[in-house]
């Protein structure tokens, strides 16, 4: 399948709001001619100039600026239909409660192509992390652990909007996480399940070992299943999409199909948060 | 005082009423999806109205049997809004104490780049303990530690901000972090975004004056409006800036019929449907006392009008707690008056009537110097906010309080706030 990889100051000159008309026609062609998007790779790859010098990077401050990955997939998400949208993130900023909340919400609103390529950290960003004091790798792993017990916390079935009873949603359903590692979280997320529930979680070809374990795919050099291109400008991306990328298959419409993945079937065991109405009322009786 | 009333609509899921999802054609799962929040942000677009807010916890803060919840993360909800639309101004609220400052300025800065100069932070510093446990942390820190990290926090994110609009490289060091470097994000078409404060403890009020460019506030009498509004805009003073530079936006629940008629029958259809604890359960968490305390025929007892025990561990909103306790004290009601004064809201005020009434309450607090607008929240949406677009919006444009286009394009514009590092002193 054919992955298309953005960095996030290539993804500031694709989102330029002063030429909406290039935006859309860029995300007409991306639904044509790529399986995916993977949105921020400079996170996975440091070692590569965001944007070579000579390219028509745009101005910031700090030289070399671009935009948050996520913001991008909302705004591609509204823009395209059958693209799918993977967000590169690093939690040693991005908690993963935070980064599990918005993965939920770019895949409800994206009808379920939502991915995560899982980075261990940004080196924009200061050192350190505010949350853990894990070795980055070991916390990166630990925060995908996390993030899919969070995201199986809260059944879609639960909402149940009775407009006669008055129910709007059968809360007993909803399942703490009570998860503890390099992240201590309790959950429950306060997004019910998206349309793939697990959205896929992708590691890069150099990925720690912790983060390669714990990833649903881990790209290869030798993956013959997977076509990377990589623009380093929007001339080169213009250029890519003018024909359509042979090895675009355009399989299923969640990404967890396209990248032959099973649905998701996340277990619904747990500590129930909330209290069981009808439960307390049939103990009453039965004293 | 702007030349015309700041008007935000305060998208909370599908309305503030409890029982709002009963009452309209929504699909229940309206609450997570994001062609429901597209329509409203066009509905608000089409009303001319300054931004689109949402209010937010990252966490579920009280059991959903009854009614939605905040769900869908703000600043994706504003992104695919701000698709939609071209003017409206779009604010978040994200909190100070479950975030990190250097991934929330480069998140929110982008936002803004992207839709071209539009965004707001409303920065909170969350009053929930059940959110503490999904950042691991087994208690909420107390009031005055969520404060002094929300002050370095803000410091840090403006700062940064600052860094993408020609201002110096951040160099910080402090109690809470350390973080230095320029944020590697575009300016905006408005620099950085608006700094937006709600909360109205003491401390929250004193952030306010100092830094913000507008707060949201709950205030729930037109004398307690005037002096909160007098008092930030002291703070403002004191710190050096210009008080204009800070907009005070209390929140007002509406609740509108064609006829007062209509309006009341609406608002008694969402009273009469209350399950019976939930509006007693609300009054007692906003006050910080056992329910089984309360007695609805009497007037709130002596030590609950008093104050808590003990500011600094307070657990709900202290500001909240104000507005209400002064509201009980000056209008002498008793705990079932005060229950259906709320609304089933947690301290917010309420108007019930037809759109000039609505109208007449905006122009009194507007003129009598205690709001320079309002974050209006619709008892439902959508039909809550069309009205209140149709009917309202056109009364307050004859009375010359209101613009009839969007004359600027960012919400820094509208609001006449300049980017604040070239014009404005920082504490």
């Amino acid at each position: 399948m054919a992955l298309l990889a953005l960095t996030r100051p290539l993804l500031g000159e694709l989102l330029r709001p002063s030429d909406p008309a290039r935006l859309r026609r860029v995300a007409t062609l991306l639904d044509q001619s790529v399986d995916a998007v993977i949105l921020g790779v400079d996170l996975v790859t440091p070692e590569h100039p965001a944007t070579p010098s000579g390219a028509a990077g745009v101005a910031g401050a700090a030289g070399v600026a671009g935009v948050d990955p996520t913001i991008a997939a909302i705004t591609l998400a509204h823009l395209t239909t059958r693209v799918g949208l993977i967000v590169t993130a690093a939690p040693h900023r991005d908690h993963p409660y935070n980064l599990a909340r918005r993965l939920a919400s770019i895949d409800h609103a994206s009808l379920g192509r939502a991915g995560l390529l899982i980075a261990t950290r940004d080196s924009d960003a200061p050192a350190g992390s505010p949350w853990t004091a894990s070795e980055p790798g070991d916390a990166a792993a630990d925060a995908v652990t996390a993030i899919r017990e969070l995201l199986r916390s809260f059944p879609i079935d639960a909402i149940v909007g009775d407009r006669r009873s008055g129910v709007f949603a059968e809360s007993h359903h909803i399942l703490a996480v009570d998860h503890r590692g390099a992240f201590n979280v309790t959950g429950p997320l306060q997004v019910p399940w998206s349309p793939q529930v697990w959205p896929p979680v992708l590691a890069w070809f150099d990925a720690a070992g912790p983060v390669a374990m714990v990833a649903d795919v881990v790209l290869t050099e030798h993956d013959s299943r997977f076509t990377l291109h990589r623009p380093a400008h929007l001339d080169e991306l213009d250029e890519l999409l003018s024909a359509p990328l042979s090895a675009a298959r355009r399989l299923g419409t969640t990404l967890r199909e396209r990248l032959g993945l099973d649905p998701a079937t996340p277990p619904t065991r747990g500590r129930a948060v909330f209290p069981n109405p009808a439960a307390q009322v049939d103990r009453v009786s039965a004293s | 005082m702007t030349g015309h009333v700041i008007l935000n609509v305060n998208v909370l899921d599908v309305g503030i009423t409890h029982d709002a999802w009963r009452h309209n054609a929504l699909d229940p799962l309206a609450f997570v999806d994001i062609a429901y929040f597209q329509n409203v942000g066009r509905i608000a677009e089409r009303g001319a109205l300054d931004a689109f807010f949402l209010a937010d916890g990252p966490g579920i803060r009280e059991d959903p049997r009854y009614k939605p919840l905040r769900s869908l993360e703000p600043t994706l909800i504003l992104g695919a809004v701000a698709a939609v639309t071209e003017n409206l101004g779009l604010i978040g609220t994200a909190s100070s104490t479950f975030n990190d400052p250097w991934e929330l300025a480069h998140r929110f800065q982008s936002l803004d780049f992207v839709s071209g100069g539009r965004v707001g932070w409303n920065v909170v510093t969350t009053y929930s303990e059940q959110i503490a446990g999904n950042f691991g942390l087994s208690e909420l820190p107390d009031r005055d530690s969520r404060y002094r990290r929300a002050g370095e926090f803000v410091d840090v994110v403006l700062g940064l901000w600052r860094s993408v609009d020609g201002g110096p490289a951040v160099d910080h060091h402090g109690e809470y972090f350390d973080i230095d470097g320029t944020l590697p994000v575009p300016r905006s078409a408005q620099g950085y975004p608006v700094l937006v404060q709600a909360g109205g403890s003491p401390a929250g009020r004193t952030l306010a004056g100092r830094k913000a460019n507008a707060v949201f506030s709950a205030e729930l009498s037109l004398q307690a409006g005037i002096d909160h509004y007098d008092h930030v805009r002291s703070v403002a003073a004191a710190a050096g800036r210009d008080p204009a530079h800070v907009k005070i936006l209390p929140g007002l629940i509406t609740v509108i019929g064609s006829t007062e008629e209509e309006a009341h029958r609406r608002h008694a259809e969402s009273t009469a449907a209350a399950p019976a604890d939930f509006p007693v359960e609300r009054l007692a968490s906003t006050l910080g006392v056992d329910a089984a305390t309360i007695d609805l025929d009497a007037p709130l007892p002596q030590h609950v009008l008093a104050g808590p025990p003990d500011p600094t561990h307070f657990g709900a909103s202290l500001g909240f707690r104000e507005s209400v306790v002064r509201l009980a004290a000056e209008e002498r009601l008793t705990a079932r008056k005060l229950v259906d004064a709320l609304a089933g809201g947690g301290g917010h005020r309420k108007i019930v009537g037809t759109p000039e009434q609505v109208a007449d309450t905006i122009e009194a607090w507007y003129r009598a110097g205690a709001a320079d607008g309002f974050n209006l929240m619709p008892d439902r949406f959508p039909d809550g906010l069309e009205i209140f677009v149709d009917e309202v919006i056109p009364l307050l444009r004859r009375r010359g309080l209101f613009r009839h286009g969007y004359e600027d394009r960012t919400l820094r514009g509208r609001l006449g706030i300049p980017a604040g590092h070239r014009t404005e002193v920082t504490a």
